[in-house]
């Protein structure tokens, strides 16, 4: 990953739980600093607009609380993904039993990639962001995974719950699905 | 749009815009790229829609002021001062061998009131058969007549009865 090492601490994710459970408090600091940017684009990417801090701090917060769950058996990060995939999701059903009691006005419906907005400077872009809406939940979701954050297969098959062929296949159908739509 | 047929290059293209291959990968990789305008064209397209994705400004320090306290690890060990263990040792060894003592010199016990299963008639085997009845002053003649009783039993049934199913008495007219 290209910002693990961008607190400046060289220890290893598991080194650092390790320090952090010996009671030093500068561990977590450093484990924050290193995937909190990661984590956030993450959400930011599947549609979250103005909680994104909420769900990250959530999200480390669940992840600390049970950090002796943590086998090492995926990526810290992938693992912090996995959590905070699992507080979106909890999210989004909660706030569909809500708009259920509570009528909404339409215009409010989120759609992923809505957390771009202030990007979206010019026609080029609004393109590209229309021809990811285009593409089919599981396509994005894995495109998204792998072109924006840079896991592997083996860490989209994990947190996604599908195969790793699958992960490849979806990813490939994006890509041929997206130069479709961008050549229209 | 064609496509290029190296799915190995493709698939590591993502990988190149994260700066994560070997150098040698990287190589091979880039190598292709200059031949290759659908390869440059796909990476061009990645690189487009990663730069879309914007990284939303976290506050670190909230979050880590929001982080639970670790939970140390147990760090209790059974250290006991040897004085406390020579005194757990004569406590051991006192209740332990009066215990010994009262149970030997206790007297054999004998059942008052044993409880009668069966008598016979016959004069010498008027014996008691009885659960826990001590019978170790039986004479040889009552202890014969004890076991001639027991073979003249009926089978003891081996199951509990089957509660489920109540006997039925059938009135077969003095049948």
């Amino acid at each position: 990953m290209t910002d693990a090492n961008s607190s400046g601490d060289e220890r290893g994710d598991q080194e650092l739980i390790d320090a952090w459970r010996g009671g030093d408090q500068r561990a977590a600091s450093v484990l924050v600093t290193r995937h909190a940017p990661a984590v956030a684009r993450f959400v930011a990417s599947r549609g979250e607009r103005q909680d994104v801090d909420e769900v990250v701090q959530d999200t480390f917060v669940r992840a600390f609380g049970a950090v002796g769950a943590f086998r090492g058996d995926s990526s810290l990060r992938t693992w912090l993904f996995a959590i905070a995939r699992r507080l979106m999701l909890d999210r989004r059903r909660a706030e569909k039993r809500q708009r259920l009691q509570v009528e909404i006005a339409e215009d409010d419906a989120a759609t992923e990639y809505d957390a771009l907005d202030g990007v979206v400077a010019d026609e080029t872009q609004a393109r590209l962001r229309g021809a990811l809406d285009g593409l089919s939940p599981r396509q994005r979701e894995v495109f998204t995974l792998r072109v924006n954050d840079g896991l592997t297969y083996k860490e989209i098959a994990d947190l996604v719950g599908t195969t790793e062929g699958a992960a490849r296949v979806h990813y490939h159908n994006a890509v041929h699905c997206l130069k479709e739509l961008l050549d229209d | 749009m064609t496509e290029c047929q190296n799915a190995e290059v493709r698939d590591l293209l993502p990988d190149l815009l994260h700066g994560r291959l070997d150098p040698s990968e990287r190589r091979q990789v880039e190598a292709h790229l200059r031949g290759c305008a659908e390869c440059r064209h796909e990476l061009e397209l990645l690189r487009r829609v990663h730069d879309l994705s914007r990284t939303p400004a976290v506050d670190v320090a909230a979050i880590v002021q929001a982080l639970p306290a670790p939970r140390r690890r147990a760090n209790f060990s059974w250290h006991i001062s040897p004085a406390w263990r020579a005194a757990a040792a004569v406590v051991f060894l006192a209740v332990g061998g009066s215990a010994v003592l009262h149970y030997r010199d206790r007297p054999a016990r004998v059942n008052s009131a044993p409880a009668v299963l069966g008598t016979s008639g016959d004069s010498t085997a008027d014996v008691e058969l009885a659960v826990g009845y001590d019978y170790t002053d039986l004479s040889d003649a009552q202890l014969q007549a004890l076991l001639n009783d027991i073979q003249q039993m009926d089978a003891v049934p081996l199951a509990e009865p089957d509660m489920t199913h109540p006997m039925v008495v059938l009135d077969n007219g003095g049948m």
